[in-house]
């Protein structure tokens, strides 16, 4: 075999060493990015756990602080392992003691117990009635469903310029007796009901 | 060859990592990934945060009317595997099946062997497979895992978005998006069947011109001397609304091995020592624009591979553009695409094995339409036909319907009836491969030769399955089918004629046809239980009872039984996913595997295992036992001369660092 041959040899590290001065040439270069990058839904998850920190709760549901914070996902879990993390950290305790417990749900009765509720796109059809659940049971809603704040959901995720926005509707806070903080507040951009679901 | 070139060869590749690594080492921190980082980011840092997903060619695949498998980056790592087909051992329903060190058969629902061809491989929508045969090279294809987002396996039918060759399944491997890899990587190993291996990354972000990762792994092993090394970029950014990615790779690799090699005189078929070497390159871009159900989507990309060795010289060179379109119409999603594909191949064969012609250039181009229809907020149908024009037996259409029923969020069922088709390839239609020559005056020459007339393979499926998550620990995923197959390959006996060249004798022909049928019936179960918060099992079945049999007028006496016999009926896996302390991970993952009776083959057990530590933030150290249960195992035999041997799998055992600041 004709294998020996360095020249040929030369011709098949030559990409390698291309690669290489790439590399040297990037690595020295002026501008190195250090945006923080994440995939969607773990960013999504890390906002539901601030929720969680910047809510106030009716005392009839463990309130101010409940101990332990309990998320809801209705219908399709579009998270995958993120919110995993967040139960793994929230039993041993985060930082500030927010505790959060994940939970799967088909619907917002109150003997689910949930203190946050994030509606799964696959609930467009079955929306009104959740929203419904969620006034009694003091529920703070939270989608990514386009129009849901309009229809009377607490907090709209939006995906403005690749980064995660998120919309609040006051009203719906109001009439599910929850406190958002005006930090919370301060970095959403507020809006108000425009067609109120069918109760 | 000499002893101070075979060193150089062998230290050219560490060498050039190193540098590489010693450049890498220098350069600067990496960015925050998962979800355990993000929390500790304040609301303000998050909205900083950009977002990247998956992939937006990823369907919700709870929502898919179809048996799907996803391996995520999680899983790939935590598998420990090295090697693409050694990772696809974990999806049920699939037969992977090593040959030999640098060899495997790899199909879905059937038809395995060294030349499978009735699975599609993609690389980030672009399909792999060899267009000589229709199947995968996989030592050629061997995709750096560790720069792998998800692997998305879809058993079934895929023809009608995927096209020809996705008779029994796709596998759809999609890479890391650029600005999910800010920062560097860098990995080192060996063991007891590796020399070195090394691997490295390095993704920096280009402001407003997006984000650049460059890549390169390279090792060598020491059965077989299988070596390899691979290098390449992708580029990530933002075109006003649309998103642009480009991405490229070289590769080149050699193996020894073993082939048969045929000749008029004595020995008339020996068996020789040969070497391998193989090398390629592609390029390709992208463009999308919203997501699968609203917007559209380009791709271009062009790739050549060639293989070489003392019996063959082969190239191939493709170059496609594809599109598509999808709207959102009231109650229907519609999709539409095109494509345009054209591939070239030049084959210099020898006495054993030629192609005629050896050179070719031929054109396929297709057209698809689908449907998406909500019959109702919980039922959706999906309707849909490929059209696709191919160089060989003309116009092939590649109808589907599918159904999905959402019966609760927690529990899906879904149907579908399916037409997909295999085209024979150039390997079908002008080779030429010599099986025996008997000794005499003149000599005969049993040989194998294709048929240009041969009839594309079809299968009509039928398939229903269910997917669940009873309580939040348990999730449950089955799958059942029925497949019909018609023109299945089959060896026809030829008229036997002379020939003077190189020197007289007489030639039989086997000519390769389709006259044969096959049914196959099976059913897979996937069942994942968190047990604890740190122990997760999966255990996964598999059922296969595939029957072929020849159509009257045929005369095959092997390969139909051949077909039969060479695909495990049953399948079984355990995998053990736990985190005992904080920083370790234990992963095993055990297997039985029942044997393959058309080839001789026993069934077995396979035990792999795996430990790594995360003494620091960044830094892990693993160590992976593969094919633990026995010394050796065998899992496939080759029948008959071709230009592929089996070998037994050994045990073996390799360590891993991997530096990710």
């Amino acid at each position: 075999m004709k294998r020996g041959n360095p020249t040929r040899m030369l011709r098949r590290r030559s990409w390698m060493l291309a690669l290489a001065a790439a590399v040297l040439m990037l690595a020295s270069g002026p501008a190195r990015g250090q945006g923080v990058v994440a995939t969607e839904y773990a960013v999504k998850a890390a906002f539901l756990y601030h929720f969680a920190k910047f809510i106030e709760w009716p005392e009839s549901v463990g309130g101010p602080s409940p101990a332990v914070v309990t998320l809801c996902v209705v219908g399709v879990d579009p998270f995958g392992d993120a919110l995993d993390e967040l139960t793994a950290r929230g039993v041993e305790g985060l930082a500030d003691g927010t505790r959060v417990e994940v939970r799967h749900v088909s619907d917002l009765a109150p003997r689910e117990g949930c203190h946050i509720a994030f509606i799964s796109n696959s609930e467009r059809s079955r929306l009104a009635r959740h929203l419904a659940q969620a006034v009694t049971g003091h529920v703070v809603t939270v989608s990514e469903l386009s129009g849901f704040a309009e229809a009377g959901g607490v907090i709209q995720f939006v995906l403005e310029d690749g980064k995660v926005r998120f919309w609040i509707n006051r009203g719906a806070a109001e009439r599910e007796g929850v406190r958002l903080s005006s930090r919370l507040l301060a970095l959403a951009r507020i809006v108000g009901d425009s067609e109120m679901p069918e109760r | 060859m000499g002893t101070l070139s075979q060193f150089v060869r062998r230290a050219a590749r560490p060498l050039c990592l190193l540098v590489l690594l010693a450049v890498l080492g220098a350069a600067g921190p990496a960015t925050a990934t998962d979800t355990g980082d993000l929390l500790g980011l304040s609301l303000e840092a998050l909205m900083q945060v950009e977002v990247v997903s998956a992939s937006a060619t990823a369907r919700p695949l709870d929502d898919t009317a179809a048996a799907v498998y996803v391996l995520t980056a999680d899983d790939i790592r935590r598998s420990g595997a090295r090697d693409l087909p050694e990772l696809l051992r974990q999806v049920p329903g699939l037969q992977v099946a090593r040959i030999n060190d640098h060899t495997w058969a790899v199909s879905a629902r059937g038809f395995n062997g060294p030349f499978a061809n009735l699975l599609l491989v993609l690389v980030d929508g672009r399909p792999v497979y060899d267009p000589l045969y229709g199947g995968v090279y996989w030592d050629a294809q061997n995709v750096p895992l560790w720069n792998v987002e998800r692997v998305e396996v879809v058993r079934g039918p895929g023809g009608t978005l995927w096209g020809a060759n996705a008779v029994n399944g796709v596998i759809n491997v999609i890479t890391r998006d650029a600005a999910s890899t800010r920062g560097s990587y860098v990995a080192g190993g060996a063991g007891r069947d590796e020399r070195a291996y090394a691997a490295a990354r390095e993704g920096v972000s280009l402001g407003e011109r997006g984000d650049l990762t460059l890549y390169a792994q390279g090792f060598d092993r020491n059965v077989r001397d299988w070596n390899e090394s691979r290098g390449g970029f992708r580029w990530d950014r933002r075109l006003g609304a649309a998103r642009l990615s480009v991405n490229g790779e070289v590769y080149d690799g050699g193996a020894e091995r073993q082939s048969y090699f045929a000749s008029l005189s004595p020995p008339e078929l020996a068996l020789n020592e040969d070497s391998e070497r193989f090398d390629g390159a592609h390029l390709a871009a992208t463009l999308r624009r919203g997501d699968e159900h609203d917007g559209w989507w380009f791709q271009a990309y062009a790739a050549r591979d060639g293989r070489k060795d003392d019996l063959r010289r082969s190239h191939s060179r493709t170059e496609a553009v594809e599109m598509r379109r999808a709207r959102r119409l009231g109650r229907h999603g519609l999709t539409v695409g095109a494509g345009l594909r054209e591939v070239e191949d030049t084959y210099d064969g020898s006495f054993t094995v030629s192609f005629d012609p050896r050179h070719e250039r031929v054109y396929w181009y297709h057209a698809l339409l689908q449907d998406d229809i909500a019959l109702t907020d919980d039922l959706r149908l999906s309707l849909g036909t490929k059209l696709e024009h191919t160089p060989y037996t003309g116009w092939e259409y590649q109808p589907s319907a599918q159904a999905l029923w959402r019966m609760t969020p927690r529990h899906a069922a879904w149907v579908a009836a399916s037409r997909a088709v295999r085209v024979p390839t150039r390997a079908f239609s002008d080779a030429t491969i010599v099986q025996d020559v008997l000794p005499g005056s003149p000599p005969t020459v049993v040989r194998v030769v294709g048929d240009p007339d041969a009839e594309t393979t079809g299968v009509r499926a039928f398939e229903a399955g269910y997917r669940g998550r009873p309580v939040d620990v348990l999730s449950l995923d089955l799958a059942a089918f029925y497949n019909r197959y018609d023109h299945v390959n089959t060896l026809e006996n030829g008229t036997p004629f002379p020939e003077t060249d190189p020197a007289a004798h007489t030639v039989v022909p086997l000519v390769l046809d389709t006259q044969a049928r096959a049914t196959a019936v099976g059913a897979e179960a996937v069942v994942a239980w968190q047990a604890a918060r740190r122990l997760r099992l999966t255990v996964t079945y598999a059922w296969l009872r595939l029957r072929a049999r020849p159509d009257a007028g045929s005369d095959d006496l092997s390969n139909v039984r051949v077909n039969d016999g060479s695909n495990p009926q049953q399948q079984a896996g355990l995998l053990v996913r736990a985190d005992p302390a904080p920083g370790v991970e234990l992963d095993g993952a055990l297997r039985a595997v029942d044997g393959l009776p058309a080839l001789g083959v026993p069934g077995y057990v396979d035990l792999t295992a795996r430990v790594a530590w995360e003494p620091v933030p960044g830094l892990t150290v693993s160590l992976t036992g593969e094919h633990l249960a026995q010394t050796h195992h065998r899992e496939f035999a080759v029948v008959g001369p071709t230009d592929v041997v089996g070998e037994d799998v050994p045990r073996t055992v390799f360590a891993r660092v991997t530096w990710a600041p």
